[in-house]
Formats: C-alpha cells, sequence, structure tokens
C-alpha cells in the first residue's frame, strides 16, 4: 500500500516537472519569437534608412557629376566626378561579416593577416585572439590611430616570419599563439595606438587568453 | 547588457557596418594603414557606436556627413564617430572630429589648424562640442 502511493506520489511529482518543463519551453520560445521580430523591424527600417541614403546620393552624384561636366568638359571621371584612373568606386554593399567574428579589439588586425597566404588554422588564431567586449570607457573619442596600429603590427608580422626564417604558407597555429604570446601586440604597439573609448590600460587588463 | 541586449547590438552593428561601408565607398577609398581616404573601424567593442578615421580632409563632406546620418534615423541610441587622423599631422594637429548622432552632430573639428578651404565647413544640424560629448 505504501510502495502504491509512493509511486502515484512520483508519477504525480512528475507530471508537475513536465508541466513545468513545457511552461518554460512555451515562455522562452515567445521570447525567442519576439526577439526575433524586434531584430527584423530594426532590420526593416535600416533598409529603408539606406534606401533613402542611396537616393539622396544618386540626387547628390548627379549634382556633382554635372558640375563637374561644366567645369572638366566632359573629360573621363567618376561617378562623384573624380577622376577615376580606371579605377572605379565600388558601389555594392559590402558584407564583410564584421561581427561575426571574435568580438573586441583584435590583437592581430584583420587587415594584418587577410591578404597573407596562411593555413586556416593559423588564421583562426588570429581570428579568436581579441580581447573581449570592452568597458566604454568614454575618452576622448577622436583619439584614434587604427592606422598606426595596423602599420606597427603588420611590421611585427613581417619581422616575425623573417626571424624565423618562414614563409606565411608554413606558420602553423602554434607559432601564430608565439607570435601573439612573445609580442603583446596590443601592448608593445600602445605608443602608436590610442583607441576611441579602448583604454590602452583596458586592454593591458586583458590578457591573451594562453 | 543582458545576452539578448548583446544579441541585438551584434546584429545591427553589423547592420549598419554594411551601410556605413556602403556610404563610404561612393566618397572615398578605404585603407587601414592610412594611403587612402580613410578606414572604417572593423571590431566590435560591444558598444553602440561606429569608428570611421578619415585620414584625407575631402571626407569632411557635408554630403557624407548628412547620408551617415540618415543610417541612424531609426537608431537614436547609436553614434558614428569621425575621427581625423591625416597622416604626418600627428605631431602638430590636435585630436578632432564629428560625432553623429541622430538627433545632432558634435563638430569638435578645430578649424585653426585645417587649411582654409575647410575651415568653413558646416554641417547640418551640428553643434560645437568635443570627443567627450
Amino acid at each position: 500500500m505504501a510502495w502504491s502511493n509512493s509511486r502515484e506520489e512520483l508519477q504525480r511529482e512528475l507530471r508537475d516537472v513536465r508541466r513545468d518543463l513545457d511552461d518554460l519551453k512555451r515562455a522562452l520560445a515567445a521570447r525567442h519569437a519576439a526577439h526575433a521580430r524586434d531584430i527584423e523591424a530594426l532590420r526593416t527600417k535600416s533598409d529603408s534608412a539606406l534606401e533613402r541614403v542611396l537616393r539622396t546620393f544618386k540626387r547628390y552624384a548627379e549634382q556633382q557629376a554635372a558640375a563637374l561636366e561644366r567645369k572638366w568638359d566632359g573629360q573621363p571621371h567618376d561617378e562623384l566626378g573624380r577622376f577615376d584612373f580606371g579605377k572605379k568606386p565600388k558601389p555594392e554593399l559590402v558584407s564583410q561579416p564584421a561581427a561575426m567574428r571574435s568580438r573586441g579589439h583584435h590583437y592581430v588586425p584583420r587587415q594584418a593577416y587577410k591578404d597573407r597566404r596562411l593555413p586556416e588554422d593559423t588564421r583562426k588564431v588570429f581570428e579568436q585572439a581579441t580581447s573581449g567586449k570592452l568597458d566604454d570607457a568614454r575618452t576622448n573619442m577622436f583619439d584614434n590611430s587604427h592606422r598606426a596600429y595596423n602599420k606597427a603590427v603588420n611590421e611585427q608580422f613581417d619581422r616575425f616570419l623573417t626571424k624565423n626564417n618562414m614563409t606565411e604558407e608554413q606558420m602553423t597555429p602554434q607559432q601564430a599563439r608565439e607570435f601573439l604570446g612573445d609580442r603583446d601586440v596590443s601592448r608593445s604597439s600602445n605608443s602608436e595606438f590610442q583607441h576611441a573609448g579602448v583604454d590602452a590600460r583596458n586592454l593591458q587588463r586583458r590578457p591573451i587568453p594562453w | 547588457m543582458t545576452d539578448a541586449d548583446d544579441t541585438v547590438q551584434d546584429t545591427v552593428w553589423t547592420m549598419l557596418y554594411d551601410r556605413i561601408s556602403a556610404v563610404l565607398s561612393r566618397f572615398g577609398t578605404e585603407d587601414h594603414f592610412g594611403g587612402a581616404d580613410y578606414l572604417l573601424v572593423d571590431d566590435n567593442y560591444g558598444h553602440r557606436r561606429h569608428i570611421v578615421e578619415i585620414h584625407k580632409l575631402r571626407m569632411l563632406d557635408p554630403a557624407l556627413v548628412k547620408m551617415l546620418r540618415m543610417l541612424l534615423a531609426e537608431l537614436p541610441d547609436w553614434e558614428i564617430v569621425i575621427a581625423v587622423d591625416v597622416p604626418g599631422t600627428e605631431n602638430t594637429w590636435p585630436r578632432m572630429g564629428l560625432i553623429i548622432r541622430k538627433h545632432e552632430v558634435v563638430d569638435g573639428l578645430q578649424r585653426r589648424y585645417l587649411p582654409p578651404e575647410f575651415q568653413k565647413v558646416a554641417f547640418e544640424g551640428s553643434r560645437t562640442g568635443t570627443g567627450f560629448d
């Protein structure tokens, strides 16, 4: 009798747990759906904003071109009126998967390795070597010089290859980690680099994850 | 920020990055080493902000600023920072630039350092300010 009661009680508890779980699943599904709707609404609005911008740009470009046409008497130039020397601006949307990459400051900027003939696994090491999300330190937002930082790291990259007597194709993931570890790129280049909202001290507090 | 906020930030950041990139490419050429007109920072630090560093002053075009601002029409809490970083002026010019928001443009240009042809440049809906605004 006691065994039977205990079994019924257990079954009742199981039913309760299942019901709670179902409720939770429904609540989560509803939350995800709402979230997806919010993002979709933002995307639609942003698309409309871009369309308006492109329409405005078209008018602007036509005005500029008309003015320059008069000024330069029909000499070849690009759609902005600049002489293009055979190089056309890229009008298409850029779909670089920028934010698909790891979040935060990349110790080795993408520009320093994207055109190098690195093995995929090695490339991934640089892709994932970031500071992670940064605090918004609200320093002077004009304190920027990514170009100087990019240049400094790029030169370090070349020196590393030379020092180790290897080609880009030969660089292993382990060597990529050594490059990051030997020369804490963000630290060694701080003198050339000040970020808007990314205090160099903020970067120093976040070690490279190996 | 919660995880959901982070996901929205990621999505909007990417969306806006592509749109800013599309607009900028109509006004100049990008080079991340300072060899052309500008660079658009392609790291997402987790802020509601994009940063453009301009290497040629001709990128201080009111039409460009207006179009970038239009991109923020539905994003009232986002901003686009235009930082002036002309190679060769590092030790002679102070840091300066613009902050573009939906409702305003913070003009932090220090015109006395700029060549005469850029000293009178004006931006619709702007107010004088600094990089800390």
